[in-house]
């Protein structure tokens, strides 16, 4: 494959401002992101913009040292999805980031927070944030999905662009697999068979992410580690991070919208947003797929 | 042991070994399955041909070793049902009816193999079907006592009445006739030697089992008693009946219930429990087979299926594994599939050859088998076990033998698994978790290492999820080791315990090793290792209550372990230590931004000044908080100038070095310094403290995070819960390194 591995660079990065118990916590830690990565920051509010807001956004940016000029604020008035999504598109914003709740809740499935509706329809990516502090945490540990897919090759190179960015010093390239393609053991027989063929695909798949790795500008400072992991896919890669503590999760965009009908029966991204496990980026390619 | 060979080599060279098992078990089949074609309603012939057709078809087709096939007992009562509802009283017409559906559902069997649903059996709760596997022997004990003192056809036809019919017959034994007392002796008399022969001490009595020995001796009386008599002892009603020409009366089966719901629910309910009784057998002789192999369930049950349509339609019963006869064939010295063919062959001779001598065994001694048979699935000594694992389960397992009893089996096992649900919601309080998470997978497996894999349990883990967990144990080699790490789910229910206690076993006997961590916390609230194990009174009050009568809670696998390791080494094992030990925790950088919830497993030396303990500790708060257990060791070295820094290969530290500001120190040994990262602020204190000596003996060693603050070193492995193997191989690297810092170098 003529592949090439183009990293997303994040120009414009933008939050959307709500007055939650995050929300503080949530403009810090997007402002530091912004700083690292060099990039333009936005702060969106949609809704009414009254005095007593102006007050608390003014303080919070007092209280975290932000300088008011660093910032483009943009306050507009309706619906929360549609308007900020077609701030994003003025404004040509690459990277929008969200204050999410780790876990939704059982019976708002059909009346989900803004961040997550957002991310159902975004066509930007997409930074979900579900443990900003105050203070600030260095991202050290970073899990990417490097599966075998048409997108996979620019989410892993963008994934090593910000981990330079953020100064992180471990990258876990995660490769889910299919389970249907090893064979069911059985017996002692089918056991060794079943092995055989699974030492098989992950040396393939080795070479598959050293290819694409080699593509992407590494530093020396950064360890990467590739994990094979046979699983539901999606589901799987979400675990891991978990099991691994990761401070950042990067996974490819969906390749369909997400509607109703996917939020009943799970899947790949579902599983995620359902139960993030971390923070997480879900990066949206704009390159034309040709593989596809 | 050298394992057999497969195919015709195995079978040429081991076939004397195979031949023995196979006559010994003959022996003891002829009489059960005779026993369990009349418990069945069948005449008698056809549990022969069952027996036959298993023996010979399965041996062939079948995927496991040591197995034997033929009639089961759970199925004797389920072809009864069938027999009575569809002949509608007939019980000619039904046995006909019975076969078609029996033909069905062999077809059924064969299907389920092929779709590879053998994992269904293991989807139902282990006291559920228990629960289920006593009714059966309630229902074949309450249906045969009454044959046994000779009621053949008593008034009641369900269970329960029957039981109490029994004993208002037993009354009127003392006005019976002679023909009556006789047969009522006989039966009893054969039930109470049956009873007793476990007693009896007289070795060459052992050498043939006991319900052979019961149909010798009947047989035996009946026929010294008709040479005496000049007529027939027993009346003839009594005696087993096998036609002459039971081969030229042969009848194809009659389908012509096809349409209908009954014959469905009947060729149903036999596929469900012909694959429950073999799938329990095939999983229990796989653990008694001496050479180990592992059984190909999903073959078996093709071959059972195969078997069971060709037994149906030449008028058989249902084809099953029977773990009874099965382990039989193992003590007697079988090696291969060819102990089930001979077993076949040589229970085709006897009905060829010896069929006028089988016709002159009584049913009542044949009833007393089968009352005693009925009395073992039953099984009362199993009460106590089973309320061992906790009062809810020994309900559960009453709820369904009465469910059973009342409304049947399928409808008992449905209601005994709707109750499970109901007592775990109750029980762990995480009903909405059920609900929410039963639909979504919960299982990661990766290989860390080379043959060390890690299977992570997310959320819950029970009966309704276990075909999930199921397949990636199965996915294990079970040569290699596996970590099943059940911290991050709230509670495991008894199946899984049983089934994990199960592929412990399994991984211990082909050179592996499988362990269980994480479940310190809810082993602590079970009353038994294989019980429920949840965290649902994971509260302060339990807590305090365990870190007050630390001695008595109830130690996990794994603490029991550590113990031992604990007292082999010199040190003292608390598994609840106070929360002072928290504190001494705090003086740690790494744990400055962590909060210690509790800890556990507290190994203290004190003479080298260290304590080995399991940290719980979480960052963040509410929604999002981070839970972490951890295993480290806390020494204060002696004798040596400490300076604080912080060492480690996986950079876990550099989160708070970056607080610290410090910079990375260079010692001088280059391959150290490719292997580690060193940070620290006084860089000449740090340089004396790590001589040759010291970074020599780390080198030889697994790379382990440590931190220093000044007086006392953090050192741990992993950030997650150690298993035993690694606690051990932490504490003794602190232990050897404390050892070489206390001899003086030269």
């Amino acid at each position: 494959m003529d592949f090439k591995a183009t990293p997303v660079e994040y120009k414009k990065i933008a939050t959307a401002m709500g007055f939650s118990p995050m929300a503080k916590a949530n403009l810090a830690e997007v402002y530091r992101i912004a700083q690292k990565c060099g990039a333009d920051m936005f702060v969106f509010h949609i809704g009414q913009w009254s005095d007593k807001c102006e007050a608390t956004y003014n303080s919070f940016l007092k209280e975290l040292s932000i300088p008011k000029s660093g910032i483009t604020f943009v306050s507009k008035d309706g619906d929360p999805k549609v308007e900020l999504l077609s701030l994003c598109a003025e404004n040509k914003i690459d990277l929008l980031a969200l204050g999410a709740l780790t876990r939704e809740k059982m019976f708002k499935v059909f009346n989900v927070s803004i961040a997550r509706d957002v991310c159902r329809k975004a066509d930007v990516s997409l930074l979900l944030l579900t443990n900003s502090t105050v203070e600030g945490r260095v991202c050290e540990r970073i899990v990417v999905n490097g599966s075998d897919h048409p997108k996979t090759p620019d989410t892993l190179a963008t994934a090593v662009w910000l981990s330079s960015k953020l100064g992180s010093r471990e990258l876990y390239v995660v490769d889910e697999l299919n389970e249907k393609s090893l064979v069911h053991p059985d017996d002692d027989k089918s056991q060794l068979n079943s092995t055989r063929k699974r030492k098989q695909i992950e040396r393939e798949q080795h070479g598959r992410i050293a290819k694409l790795l080699s593509c992407c500008s590494v530093s020396k400072k950064l360890e990467i580690k590739e994990q094979h992991v046979f699983g539901k896919p999606g589901y799987t890669i979400a675990h891991y991070a978990k099991v691994k503590r990761a401070d950042l999760l990067i996974v490819n965009s969906p390749d369909t919208k997400l509607g109703l009908f996917d939020r009943i029966f799970k899947h790949d991204l579902e599983y995620i947003l359902s139960d993030l496990p971390t923070n997480l980026l879900i990066v949206h390619t704009t390159k034309i797929l040709r593989h596809a | 042991m050298h394992k057999p060979s497969s195919g015709f080599r195995g079978f040429t060279e081991n076939w004397q070994a195979d031949l023995k098992a196979g006559f010994v078990v003959s022996l003891v089949a002829l009489p059960i399955s005779i026993a369990l074609a009349l418990a069945s309603g069948a005449p008698a012939i056809a549990g022969l041909i069952s027996a036959v057709i298993g023996g010979i078809l399965v041996a062939h087709l079948g995927g496991s070793f040591v197995t034997i096939t033929g009639p089961g007992n759970g199925l004797a009562v389920v072809t009864l049902g069938a027999i009575t509802t569809l002949g509608g009283g007939d019980m000619l017409a039904g046995y006909y009816m019975a076969l078609g559906a029996i033909v069905v559902s062999g077809g059924l069997l064969f299907l389920l193999g092929t779709v590879r649903l053998g994992v269904l059996a293991d989807l139902f709760p282990t006291s559920a079907v228990q629960g289920m596997l006593a009714a059966i022997g309630i229902i074949i004990l309450a249906k045969q006592s009454h044959v046994m003192i000779g009621t053949l056809s008593p008034d009641s036809s369900e269970p329960i009445p029957l039981l109490f019919e029994f004993f208002a017959s037993l009354k009127g034994l003392i006005s019976a006739d002679v023909e009556i007392i006789k047969v009522a002796v006989m039966g009893l008399g054969s039930l109470i030697f049956l009873i007793l022969f476990s007693k009896i001490r007289l070795g060459w009595m052992h050498a043939v089992p006991a319900p052979l020995w019961v149909v010798v001796i009947a047989v035996g009386i009946q026929m010294v008693g008709t040479k005496i008599n000049g007529q027939s002892f027993f009346p003839e009603v009594y005696l087993v009946n096998i036609p002459a020409d039971w081969m030229s009366s042969w009848r194809p089966p009659d389908f012509s219930g096809i349409k209908e719901g009954s014959f469905w629910t009947a060729a149903i309910t036999l596929t469900f429990i012909a694959s429950i009784e073999s799938l329990l057998s095939i999983k229990g002789m796989d653990r008694l087979d001496p050479f180990k192999r592992k059984s190909n369930v999903n073959k078996d049950l093709r071959a059972l299926g195969i078997a069971t349509a060709v037994s149906g339609l030449l008028g058989g019963l249902s084809v099953v594994t029977v773990i009874a006869r099965s382990s039989v064939n193992v003590s007697n010295g079988a090696k291969t599939r060819a102990a089930n063919f001979f077993h076949g062959i040589l229970i085709l001779i006897f009905i060829l050859f010896l069929r006028s001598l089988l016709t002159q065994i009584p049913l009542p001694a044949l009833a007393a088998i089968l009352v005693f048979t009925g009395y073992k699935l039953l099984n009362p000594s199993q009460f106590s076990r089973i309320a061992e694992i906790g009062m809810e389960q020994l309900f559960l397992f009453f709820f369904t033998l009465f469910a059973t009893l009342i409304y049947g089996l399928i409808v008992g096992i449905a209601l005994g698994m709707l109750v499970t649900l109901v007592v775990q919601f109750v029980m762990t309080r995480s009903g909405m978790d059920i609900l929410r998470y039963l639909s979504r997978p919960n299982t990661l497996l990766y290989e860390e290492e080379d043959q060390k894999f890690i299977l992570n349990i997310n959320y819950f883990s029970n009966f309704l999820n276990y075909p999930r967990l199921k397949s990636k144990l199965d996915s294990v080699p079970p040569t290699s080791t596996l970590i099943a790490d059940f911290s991050n789910s709230s509670f495991v229910d008894h199946t899984v315990m049983e089934h994990l206690a199960g592929y412990i076993e399994l991984f211990e006997q082909k050179g592996g090793s499988l362990e269980l961590v994480g479940l310190d916390m809810s082993a602590a609230s079970a009353t038994h290792p294989l019980g429920v194990q949840s965290k649902a009174n994971k509260s302060g009050s339990l807590l305090g209550g365990l870190r007050r009568d630390s001695g008595k809670a109830r130690l996990s696998t794994k603490q029991e372990k550590l113990s031992e390791f604990s007292v082999m080494n010199g040190m003292d094992f608390t598994s609840w230590p106070t929360p002072d030990w928290d504190v001494k925790l705090d003086q740690f950088n790494y744990f400055k931004y962590r909060r210690v919830d509790y800890t556990t497993n507290l190994l203290v030396h004190h003479s080298h000044k260290l304590f080995a303990i399991e940290v719980s500790s979480h960052s963040g708060e509410f929604i999002m908080k981070d839970s972490q257990q951890l295993a480290c060791v806390v020494w204060e070295p002696q004798g040596v100038e400490l300076p604080k820094f912080v060492l480690d290969r996986e950079r876990i530290f550099e989160r708070l070095a970056h607080f610290a500001g410090s910079k990375d120190i260079l010692t001088g040994q280059i391959k150290f310094d490719q292997r580690f990262a060193l940070k620290g602020s006084n860089a000449k204190a740090i340089r004396s403290f790590f001589t040759k000596e010291c970074t020599d003996f780390l080198m030889r060693n697994p790379s382990f995070h440590m931190e220093s603050n000044g007086t006392a070193l953090l050192i741990f492995h992993k950030e997650r819960v150690a298993s035993v193997q690694e606690f051990k191989l932490m504490v003794n690297f602190v232990l050897d390194w404390a050892e070489q810092m206390s001899t003086p170098s030269e």
